[in-house]
C-alpha cells in the first residue's frame, strides 16, 4: 500500500530551512579570492619549482609568500569544503551522507591546519 | 537518496517489431523506437520498433504517434490535446531531448542509426507507455502559490500595473507546464523530492517580480533552502529543452540574486 | 520519483537515453575537476609540510613529482585547475544574470574547454623553458 500522504504534504516536507544563501555567498567570495590568488601563487610556484629547496624556503618564509599562501590555503580549503558538500548532498542520502559530510569537514580542516602550520613554522624559522 | 541507475523493474527489454502496413512506400519508411510499458502484464518495459510510412502522416512527432495508434498498434498510450504547442500534454523525450511532440518535426532529428527513440519524460514513475506520473510536479507548482497575494483591500476596479512592470513578466507567464525542463534536470532527477525544479522556480519568479504582489518576502522565505532552490547548479538542461524558448535557468539566477540582495 | 513506498511502477529512463548538450558536459566537468583538485589540494598541503620539515623530505617529494607518472598527474591537476578556474568565471557571470542565452552558454562552454587546454600547455611550456634556461639552479 502506498503511503497515505497528499502530494502537497510530501512536497512541503519539513519546510524551507531558511538558509543556503550564506553558503552560496561564501562559495562566491572564496571563488573570487582564488581567482586572484591562484594565478599569483602559480606564477611564484613556477619560479620556485624550477629552483631548489633554499629558494623555495626563502620565498615561503617571506612576508609576501606567507601571506599569499595563508590566504590561498584558507580560501581554497573553505571553497573545497563547500563544493564537496554540494556534491555529497547531490548523490548520497541518509546516514551515509552525514558520515561523508563529517569526513569532508574534518578532512578539509586538517589539511588547512597542516598547510597553515607549515607556512607559519617556515615564516617564524626563516 | 538519489536514484542514479534504473531499478531492476525498470530495465527495458527488447520488444516487438511492427512492420509498416501493406502498400507502404519503402522509400518513405522511417523507424521509431518507442518505450512501452503495460501495467497489467507484470512485465518490464520494452522498446517496440515501428516502421512508419511518413508519406501517410504529418511532419510532427505527434503525427507519427497518432498514425501508429490509428494504423499499426491501437494499444499505444500517450497524452495529447491541442496539437499546437499550447497545452503541454504531449511532452516526452524525443531523440534524447525533452520536448512537446506536437511541435517537434521528426525531419530535423538526428536519430541513431536512422532510428528515432521516443520515451516518457525522464526519471518519473511510468503509468503506461509514454504517460508518466506528474502528481509531484503539479504539487510543486501548487506550492509556489501561483496567484496574486495581497493584503491591501481589493481596489474597486483592478490592481494597476505600469507597462514596464508588466514587461517584466514576459518570458515567464508563457510557461505551459509541460514539465520538459524539470524532468531534463539532473538535479531534479537526483533530488526531485526536495528540489523544486526549474518549472516551479520559474513560476515562483513570475510572482516574485510581479509589482502587484505583496507577499514577495514570504515567497522568498519559502525558497531559501539548500535543496528547494540551491540544488540548481546551472546545468542549463532546462533552458536547452524548453519548447517555448523560455529561460528557467536565468529566472532561478534572478531568484538567487534577490535572496542575495536582502542579505548583503 | 515514485510516489509510494511499494510503488511497483517502473522509472522512465534518463541518463541512458539523454542526448547531451555541451553545457551539460562542462557542468559535469566542473564537478569532476573540483574533485580532482580536492586530491590536488592534498598534494599542496603535503608539499608545504615537506618544505617545513626539511630539505630531505622536500627532495623526496619533489623526486616523486618529477617522475613521469608524477608529471602526468601534475598535468591533470593543471588541466583541472584551469578548467575549474575559467568555468568558475562563467558561473560568476551567470550569477550576475549574464550569459544565459543558449547560443552564448554553448559558446562559452566550448571556449572554456579550449582555453583550459591552451593555458595548461602554455604553463607547462613556460615551466620547461625555465628549467632549460636556469638548469644550474635545479636539482631535479
Amino acid at each position: 500500500m502506498a503511503k497515505l500522504q497528499t502530494p502537497r504534504s510530501k512536497i512541503t516536507g519539513l519546510g524551507a530551512s531558511g538558509h543556503g544563501t550564506d553558503h552560496f555567498l561564501v562559495q562566491r567570495v572564496t571563488a573570487i579570492c582564488l581567482l586572484v590568488l591562484v594565478p599569483f601563487v602559480l606564477f611564484q610556484f613556477l619560479a620556485a619549482f624550477t629552483s631548489g629547496y633554499d629558494a623555495v624556503y626563502i620565498w615561503v618564509g617571506s612576508w609576501l609568500g606567507s601571506i599569499s599562501l595563508l590566504a590561498l590555503s584558507t580560501a581554497m580549503f573553505w571553497h573545497l569544503r563547500l563544493g564537496l558538500q554540494i556534491a555529497i548532498e547531490d548523490y548520497f542520502g541518509g546516514s551515509f551522507r552525514m558520515f561523508l559530510l563529517l569526513l569532508n569537514f574534518l578532512g578539509c580542516l586538517v589539511l588547512w591546519l597542516v598547510s597553515v602550520l607549515s607556512v607559519l613554522s617556515i615564516f617564524f624559522e626563516g | 537518496m538519489a536514484q542514479l541507475t534504473l531499478p531492476k523493474n525498470s530495465k527495458i527489454t527488447k520488444g516487438k517489431h511492427w512492420p509498416a502496413p501493406d502498400g507502404s512506400d519503402a522509400a518513405n519508411v522511417k523507424t521509431f523506437r518507442v518505450y512501452r510499458y503495460v501495467p497489467d502484464s507484470g512485465d518490464n518495459p520494452r522498446w517496440d520498433l515501428y516502421d512508419v510510412d511518413t508519406s501517410k502522416c504529418g511532419p510532427m512527432t505527434l503525427h507519427v504517434l497518432i498514425y501508429i495508434k490509428d494504423e499499426i498498434d491501437p494499444t499505444l498510450s500517450f497524452r495529447r490535446s491541442c496539437r499546437e504547442g499550447i497545452c503541454g500534454s504531449c511532452a516526452m523525450n524525443v531523440d534524447g531531448r525533452n520536448t512537446i511532440a506536437c511541435t517537434k518535426g521528426y525531419g530535423e532529428l538526428k536519430g541513431r542509426d536512422g532510428v528515432i527513440t521516443i520515451s516518457p519524460l525522464p526519471h518519473l514513475a511510468v503509468v503506461k507507455d509514454l504517460v508518466p506520473d506528474l502528481t509531484d510536479f503539479y504539487a510543486q507548482h501548487a506550492a509556489m502559490e501561483p496567484y496574486l497575494k495581497t493584503t491591501t483591500p481589493e481596489p474597486q476596479k483592478e490592481w494597476r500595473q505600469a507597462p514596464e512592470d508588466r514587461d517584466k513578466l514576459d518570458g515567464l507567464y508563457e510557461c505551459i507546464m509541460c514539465a520538459s525542463c524539470s524532468t531534463a534536470c539532473p538535479s531534479y532527477w537526483w533530488n526531485g523530492d526536495k528540489y523544486l525544479g526549474p518549472a516551479a522556480l520559474l513560476q515562483a519568479y513570475r510572482w516574485l517580480i510581479d509589482s502587484r504582489d505583496e507577499a514577495t518576502g514570504e515567497r522568498l522565505d519559502a525558497l531559501e533552502d539548500p535543496f528547494r532552490l540551491y540544488r540548481c547548479h546551472t546545468i542549463m538542461n532546462c533552458t536547452q529543452v524548453c519548447p517555448k524558448g523560455l529561460n528557467p535557468a536565468k529566472a532561478i539566477a534572478k531568484i538567487k540574486h534577490m535572496l542575495l540582495e536582502r542579505t548583503v | 520519483m515514485s510516489s509510494g513506498q511499494n510503488d511497483t511502477r517502473p522509472m522512465s529512463p534518463f541518463t541512458t537515453i539523454w542526448r547531451w548538450h555541451v553545457t551539460m558536459v562542462t557542468s559535469i566537468l566542473h564537478r569532476l575537476s573540483g574533485v580532482v583538485l580536492a586530491a590536488g589540494s592534498v598534494l599542496i598541503a603535503l608539499w608545504l609540510l615537506a618544505l617545513a620539515i626539511g630539505e630531505k623530505q622536500y627532495d623526496q617529494l619533489m623526486s616523486v613529482i618529477s617522475s613521469w607518472p608524477g608529471q602526468i598527474i601534475l598535468f591533470a591537476f593543471t588541466l583541472a585547475l584551469f578548467f575549474h578556474l575559467l568555468n568558475g568565471v562563467r558561473y560568476l557571470l551567470w550569477d550576475s544574470g549574464r550569459g544565459f542565452e543558449k547560443s552564448t552558454a554553448n559558446l562559452t562552454s566550448w571556449l572554456v574547454m579550449g582555453m583550459a587546454v591552451i593555458l595548461s600547455l602554455a604553463l607547462w611550456a613556460a615551466g620547461y623553458w625555465m628549467l632549460e634556461a636556469f638548469p644550474g639552479q635545479s636539482n631535479y
